[in-house]
């Protein structure tokens, strides 16, 4: 039998979690665009050593 | 985490963008969390801050509201609910000022017992030009972190 991946999400632990379409608009814009500025740089610089 | 959490989070369709009310001495603050792909398709940055009145968000300024752990354990809940559908990437994070990066450290180390049944865990160090992602480890400073989701199978 095909084993199945169970993810618990916040509900999981204890936090309601409701949609809210109205959050929606957000998808296309980037609401903190200095820190992904910030995070694109050191990524950038990224290795791995795990 | 073992901290008090905000409820409800309201999430948008794609689990990019969450929602919750800080409530304290200052009242109802906004908050807003989001989840931006990087330049890298394997990593997203997570980044939140406080709606202000006039509706621009402000991750800088400090809310006074006496909830950091609950505002930390709330936003540590959007990343359970945002790799329920993204289980596959990498989340990257650091805070707006050393002291608050110094924050989220300590935020891993009081829950690190329950983040590792879910978390693979990283440190983000600085290393020569550049940085280099280790094993997260208890004591040790970090400039930023990196979790990325267990597949845990039942």
């Amino acid at each position: 039998m095909k084993q199945k991946i169970i993810l618990k999400g916040a509900e999981a632990i204890g936090v309601e979690v409701k949609q809210d379409k109205s959050l929606d608009k957000f998808s296309k814009v980037v609401l903190f665009p200095d820190k992904l500025k910030e995070a694109n740089k050191i990524i950038a610089k990224l290795k791995w050593s795990v | 985490m073992q901290y008090a959490k905000y409820a409800p989070l309201l999430a948008s369709s794609d689990l990019r963008e969450f929602s919750f009310i800080s409530n304290g001495p200052k009242g109802e603050i906004k908050i807003v969390v989001q989840f931006n792909l990087t330049e890298n398709s394997t990593i997203y940055n997570l980044a939140f801050g406080n709606v202000q009145p006039d509706g621009s968000i402000d991750d800088i300024i400090k809310n006074n509201n006496k909830d950091r752990n609950k505002v930390l354990a709330t936003v540590a809940a959007t990343i359970y609910e945002f790799t329920t559908k993204h289980p596959d990437k990498f989340i990257f994070f650091k805070g707006s000022t050393p002291e608050r990066t110094r924050l989220y450290r300590m935020a891993i180390t009081n829950n690190i017992k329950e983040l590792a049944i879910d978390f693979d865990i990283y440190g983000v160090e600085l290393y020569k030009e550049g940085y280099t992602v280790v094993d997260f480890k208890i004591g040790v400073l970090y400039f930023g972190f990196m979790v990325k989701r267990k597949k845990n199978y039942f």
